[in-house]
């Protein structure tokens, strides 16, 4: 049977296309029923005993309408909700509504378990209707709903045993519709609250019931016509919002602004206007008088925040008068959110804030509690949960549905638990999930890619075809500790002519990933191996990395080697690629290598290879840093696990051997020769990586600071950046250079993949190695961008290989390197991320007095860099209200006891000066400082189990009254002790206090 | 469509025209009978198929399509106006005569019929007898056409619909112009233009949306006062309707008469070579005045009922089938 369905389309031009389908109706479009006899299906999905709930007599099939999905997409996600008919109409409008929703309701129409059944209403004879005159898209739709419920009512009824179908709207009036034409409907309220179960209860997403309805507190956003027009016209700025990862309450975007690029900073809950983090939206910018002329301050807690809102008022005042005589520094553009283009909302890992809790323990009815996010830039989020104190001290995932204008935070709705705060496996499923790594297993269909013989591979005589035979080289490899999955080995070979022959083999992946299928997909979305200080991420089945691919010693592998004949300064002389085979002589850590060079009486050909390696390593390493190639730093750390439990026992920092840099050299020769390569075989598609140079912004305050003690820093050229750094030496403080690179490290920009045919040719560059050209080819194993590459240069190597559209594609290429960048820095921060959680597991029940160095100035506060332990943490520069114990006294404000000089970029104390005197007492930049590290247990949520456990830094040294705190040693001093209390009662007169506190750091 | 008659022949349809006996059967006034079908393409916004029988069968097709305003650069009017493109085409296999470039200038001059009798905004014209009741029509402003033009504008000064009318003549069997503009009337009413909203987007630029829904739409505001055509052919001293095409052959004069439903003239073309004495003129047009308005009635009724059926069968679920060109 044939009908017609037409539609209208305005094309891109502007015209007005009429579409008219034909639109065929069947009549063997089956139900589905395990039981139903008349059907033919083979494999019916929905089970004979459906789902029981006490509103209803008789077990029945589900069939939601479209905002059931869209609003409640949770509760359809919990397990106790089987046996659901998702009509064809409905999942359409889903489509078209949401696309992530769309997806979650595909995932679970796939899984088996949930026994969702699509039914394909609108092709079926009986259920298909035509929409009316003067009927709404909706209501045909709903109408469409109504036909096919009554279809399977009618459809089922005679089936034994008695079954029948509930339809599930929200919609008032399509309920009253039903019940007219005599069939069941009910809300998702009703349905849930019948299943009493508390935990779907609180997934039900309740936008409505949350809303005080109050007193509107955010401007309205403007119509996306509006916005998109403004955007036009220049008016309105687009961006992507990143809020300050110190306050909340201050966010930027990047955008060009009136053609240059720059940033303009949101400051303040309503320029925010319901923007969250991650979210793209249209800014206005504020006029010049409001710009901002000072740092960002720290905002901790509720009353901070008040008291930092009220002082920005006052301040922007101040900016506004002071403008004019403080014509040198530059004010900062501010601007407003007007509209927001598109919500980048997820679910949120946090937890509750436990004073938001006032029911009594053991109460499980309904109540608004605050959940606070691990981020700490998302908002707190405002949820109904009637299991608050069962949730007290775990870590939750919660969603964001609505932000009303009346509700001062979003409205969210809670999903699952994950565990318990402050255990170990609970936190590093929070940091994955939080940095959005995926770490689900392998899928069967991903495995199903794997060679079938599984561990059992071996080098066959066919894989020699199109490959050169190394295995009689002398081939080692040289890797950190406890590593099984190595990339990469080397070999040299003294030629007759007094050259080298240098070979780089590389394990060769892309012979077991082929492009295109499950498992390369899976890899390409990955992007990266995650390292964890516990536990690694793979990107690649372990099979393929630890083993197959991995270049094991006594092993015959497959490789991609890159080999180049050098003279006796390192020179490149020539280079060729090929696939190969080799066979490993040894796998060594970098101790052993580095031993092996050292001991005289090894004399073995692997051995003597190292040595004339380590000989051109040294060479090649010269010329890179001759030619301007960056030697920065980074704390990094490395912690001793117990063995059983993976507790943290011990922190170092990492050491570095020569041997390290023996095979980075080589490594980075590797990289550049490919690159080469493959840029000349693919201009518009290589997979390239570049460093750009970093703004001069970046380095102002790093380089006031230094001209304190006389040292310049020229950051034209990484070059002259090089020369200035190694020329900063002082000689009292031997760890100035070391802390002069990590923070010149952090003033560096982030590095990034690119498709060649993107960028022109002089953004290439790679400032950071002062190469012109650069990519990664030399670990397959862990990088999928080393994949393409390896593909990439296959191609280059190989004129008679064919390839697909995957390595030519500049736009298929430019979405990869997006989200090859995007996975990378989320790796990286999980892995920071981890560190951190291991740190906070080290310094459990401890606390420590170490040396460390200040590193950033803040409006009130300082961040103190610990080497020892490679952390850092903020020092407040206000005067710590107690809340517990002046509670009764809470208005009382911090009060400032340094302040901010933006002039010298230092906090001074607060007395006034006269001419050319200094402030007694200052926190500058690279100051030496004292601190003692502990555990900050109840920073949020109110309570015991520290929900955001933060390492805690208190001053010890230089003494400043108000700020610093007596260490550990001296507790037991009674004399410590009065200071303290006297302290506290003598809060008010702090002008005392402070002449006190200068005395004190003189003496 | 023959293009030459004998002397015999004609003397025969002469005789038989002045003794109220036409060669077909039919008496001086009497009309063919007419096949008329709306809705037969569904591409289309509107469409209707005309035949009359005996042969002339007239496709008319409706595109309603989204252009700039066209404003008269010296008046300035015509910022707050859609417009109506005509465009009549006669296909080669309807006649010998239509091959290659044969039927040029058939084309143009229905063509031109049609934009002056439909779109062209000149006022109604006024016969003696008919002076009253000609104030009507242009008083709301609408072209002779009957349609309002205003109506089609979306964003005045910028953007309006445009309503492209094509006619193809797929046989010719005598009297194409009144075909065509049964056709054109009936095309139009069917006609649905999709419903637009604009959006103000500050600084005084507009954007609108056009709503996807097929159902979602607007009729012609003015349809029903859009003229049909009656032509009257002088053979002899007598004047006769809807001729054959060997009638046609035997015309001295031929007149158009555009009509509409209020029985207000729209237009007025004169044909061949011959000339009418002003008695049998105004004869003539009283006559197709009268006759149109019946028509008009009588097709009106028709595409009532035809609507009203379709309607009836959607609202019971059963497919709407149109007969397009399986008819007999």
């Amino acid at each position: 049977m044939l009908r017609q369905k037409a539609f209208m389309k305005k094309t891109k031009s502007g015209k007005v296309l009429k579409v008219v389908k034909e639109h065929y109706l069947r009549d063997d479009i089956w139900c589905s029923v395990e039981t139903c006899k008349v059907c033919e299906h083979s494999e019916p999905v929905l089970s004979a005993v459906p789902s029981i709930n006490k509103a209803y007599r008789l077990p029945h099939y589900i069939i939601p309408d479209t905002n059931i999905f869209i609003n409640q997409i949770d509760v359809m996600e919990h397990p106790l909700i089987t046996n659901v008919i998702v009509l064809q109409t409905v999942l359409e409008e889903v489509k078209h509504l949401s696309l992530p929703i769309y997806q979650r309701v595909r995932d679970m129409i796939a899984n088996k378990e949930k026994r969702f059944y699509v039914f394909s209403n609108e092709h079926h004879r009986g259920t298909f209707i035509e929409k009316l005159k003067d009927e709404s898209p909706n209501d045909r739709n709903d109408r469409a709903i109504r036909v096919a419920t009554k279809w399977y009512g009618n459809h089922i009824k005679d089936l034994n045993p008695r079954v029948s179908v509930v339809m599930m709207t929200d919609d008032a009036g399509n309920r009253d519709k039903a019940t007219a034409d005599g069939l069941q409907a009910i809300s998702v309220k009703w349905y849930i609250e019948a299943l009493d179960n508390a935990e779907i209860l609180d997934m039900m997403s309740s936008a409505k019931d949350l809303d005080d309805g109050q007193k509107t507190i955010y401007d309205e956003h403007l119509s996306a016509a509006h916005v998109s027009n403004g955007i036009k016209s220049g008016k309105y700025l687009q961006g992507k919002l990143g809020i300050s990862s110190h306050n909340y309450l201050e966010g930027s975007i990047y955008t060009k602004i009136n053609g240059e690029e720059g940033t303009i900073l949101i400051v303040g809950r309503s320029n925010l206007n319901r923007a969250v983090d991650g979210d793209i939206i249209a800014v206005e910018l504020l006029p010049k008088s409001e710009w901002r002329t000072t740092p960002t301050g720290v905002v901790v807690d509720e009353e901070e925040e008040q008291a930092e809102e009220e002082s920005l008022k006052a301040e922007q005042e101040a900016a506004a008068t002071a403008a004019k005589e403080d014509a040198l520094d530059t004010p900062q553009p501010c601007g407003k959110v007007v509209g927001i283009i598109r919500r980048n909302w997820r679910q949120y890992c946090g937890f509750i804030d436990r004073k938001s809790v006032h029911t009594p323990a053991g109460s499980s009815a309904p109540v608004n509690v605050l959940f606070y996010a691990m981020e700490s830039k998302i908002p707190k989020i405002k949820i109904r949960t009637r299991q608050a104190h069962s949730l007290l001290g775990k870590r939750i995932i919660v969603a964001i549905d609505s932000w009303p204008r009346t509700s001062r935070y979003p409205i969210g709705h809670f999903i699952r638990a994950l565990g318990e705060a402050g255990d170990k496996s609970t936190e590093t499923e929070v940091l994955l999930l939080e940095h959005d790594v995926p770490f689900h297993e392998f899928s069967k269909q991903v495995l199903s890619f794997l060679p079938v013989e599984g561990e059992n591979w071996v080098v066959q005589p066919e894989h020699f075809a199109g490959r050169e035979d190394f295995r009689s080289l002398n081939v080692c490899s040289i890797d950190p500790p406890g590593c099984t999955d190595i990339d990469d080995a080397l070999h040299v070979i003294p030629l007759p002519n007094g050259n080298y022959q240098v070979g780089v083999h590389i394990a060769d992946v892309t012979h077991f990933v082929k492009p295109g299928n499950v498992m390369d997909q899976e890899a390409a979305s990955r992007g990266t191996t995650v390292y964890l200080v516990d536990k690694r991420i793979d990107m690649l089945p372990s099979l393929l990395g630890t083993n197959l691919c991995s270049l094991r010693s006594n092993v015959e592998r497959l490789a991609f080697s890159c080999i180049w004949e050098l003279n006796k300064d390192a020179e490149i002389v020539n280079v060729r690629f090929t696939k190969s085979v080799i066979a490993s002589k040894a796998s060594l850590t970098y101790e052993e290598a580095q031993n092996r060079i050292d001991d005289a009486s090894m004399q073995d050909d692997v051995t003597s290879g190292i040595r004339i390696l380590n000989m051109l390593a040294k060479k090649l390493k010269q010329r890179r840093l001759d030619m301007g190639a960056l030697t920065l730093a980074s704390p990094e750390v490395r912690f001793s696990l117990e063995r059983d439990t993976q507790d943290p026992v011990d922190v170092e920092m990492k050491e570095l051997k020569e041997t390290n840099a023996l095979v980075e050299e080589f490594m980075l020769l590797a990289n550049i020769s490919v690159a080469r390569k493959i840029y000349e075989k693919f201009p518009d598609s290589a997979m390239l990586r570049c460093h750009p140079q970093p703004p001069s912004a970046n380095f102002e305050k790093l380089e006031k600071a230094v001209a304190r003690f006389g040292i310049e820093i020229d950051h034209s050229t990484s070059k002259t950046l090089s020369d200035s750094l190694d020329n900063a030496v002082l000689p009292e403080e031997p760890y100035f250079n070391k802390l002069l690179r990590i923070m010149t490290t952090r003033c560096m920009m982030q590095a990034l993949y690119f498709c060649s045919g993107a960028q022109i040719e002089q953004e290439f560059r790679h400032y950071g190695l002062a190469t012109d050209i650069y990519t990664h080819f030399t670990s397959p194993i862990r990088r999928y961008s080393d994949v393409m590459v390896h593909r990439q240069l296959h191609a280059a190597i190989d004129s008679s290989l064919s390839y697909g559209d995957e390595l030519t594609d500049k736009e298929k290429m430019n979405d990869l390197c997006g989200n090859l960048n995007h996975r990378n820095r989320m790796a990286q921060q999980a892995a920071r991320s981890s560190v951190e959680l291991f740190t906070h597991l080290f310094f459990k029940n401890k606390t420590e007095e170490e040396e460390g160095y200040v590193i950033r100035i803040l409006k009130n506060a300082f961040i103190v860099l610990v080497p020892k332990y490679g952390i850092e943490g903020i020092v407040y520069a206000s005067a710590k209200v107690s809340k517990t114990a002046d509670s009764g006294d809470a208005a009382a404000q911090p009060q400032p006891i340094l302040v901010y000089n933006p002039e010298t970029d230092c906090l001074q104390s607060t007395e006034t000066l006269a001419e050319g005197e200094t402030p007694k007492t200052q926190v500058q930049l690279f100051q030496k400082v004292m601190v003692q590290i502990s555990i900050d247990d109840d920073l949020k949520g109110g309570g015991e189990g520290g929900m955001r456990q933060k390492l805690k830094m208190e001053l010890l040294k230089p003494w400043i009254e108000g700020i610093s705190v007596h260490g550990i040693s001296n507790k037991d001093d009674p004399e410590a002790h009065a200071v303290t209390s006297k302290k506290r009662e003598e809060a008010p007169v702090q002008a005392q206090d402070k002449k006190r506190a200068g005395k004190r750091t003189k003496a | 469509m023959p293009s030459l008659i004998s002397p015999a022949e004609r003397d025969y349809i002469l005789k038989g025209i002045e003794c109220n006996i036409r060669a077909d059967g039919r008496q001086r006034p009497d009309y063919r009978e007419v096949i008329l079908e709306t809705g037969v393409i569904s591409q289309t916004s509107g469409s209707s198929r005309v035949r009359l029988a005996g042969g002339t069968d007239v496709l008319v097709s409706v595109k309603a399509d989204i252009g700039p305003v066209l404003v008269d650069p010296e008046t300035g009017e015509g910022a707050d106006k859609g417009q109506i493109i005509c465009n009549v085409e006669c296909a080669p296999s309807a006649s010998q005569q239509f091959e290659g470039r044969g039927a040029d200038e058939l084309n143009n001059e229905l063509t031109q019929m049609m934009t002056r009798f439909l779109s062209h905004n000149t006022t109604t014209l006024s016969t003696p007898s008919s002076t009253t009741s000609s104030s009507t029509a242009a008083s709301n402003n609408n072209g002779a056409g009957g349609i309002n033009l205003s109506k089609l504008c979306i964003i005045p000064g910028e953007q309006c619909w445009i309503l492209y009318v094509d006619a193809l003549v797929l046989d010719y069997g005598g009297n194409l112009v009144d075909a065509v503009f049964m056709g054109t009337r009936a095309a139009i009413f069917d006609t649905r233009i999709p419903k637009t909203e604009v959006q103000d987007l500050g600084d005084g630029n507009f954007d609108f949306e056009v709503l996807d829904d097929a159902e979602d739409t607007e009729v012609v505001e003015g349809r029903e006062d859009m003229p049909i055509c009656v032509t009257l052919n002088k053979i002899g001293a007598r004047h006769i309707v809807d001729a054959s095409p060997l009638e046609e052959l035997c015309t001295e004069a031929k007149l158009v008469v555009a009509v509409n439903r209020s029985g207000e003239l729209c237009g007025l073309q004169k044909g061949q070579d011959g000339g009418i004495e002003p008695s049998l003129l105004l004869e003539m047009i009283q006559f197709g005045k009268t006759l149109g308005q019946t028509l008009i009635k009588q097709l009106d009724a028709k595409i009532k009922a035809e609507a009203e059926a379709d309607m009836i069968k959607r609202q019971n679920g059963q497919p709407v089938v149109k007969l397009g060109f399986f008819a007999q």
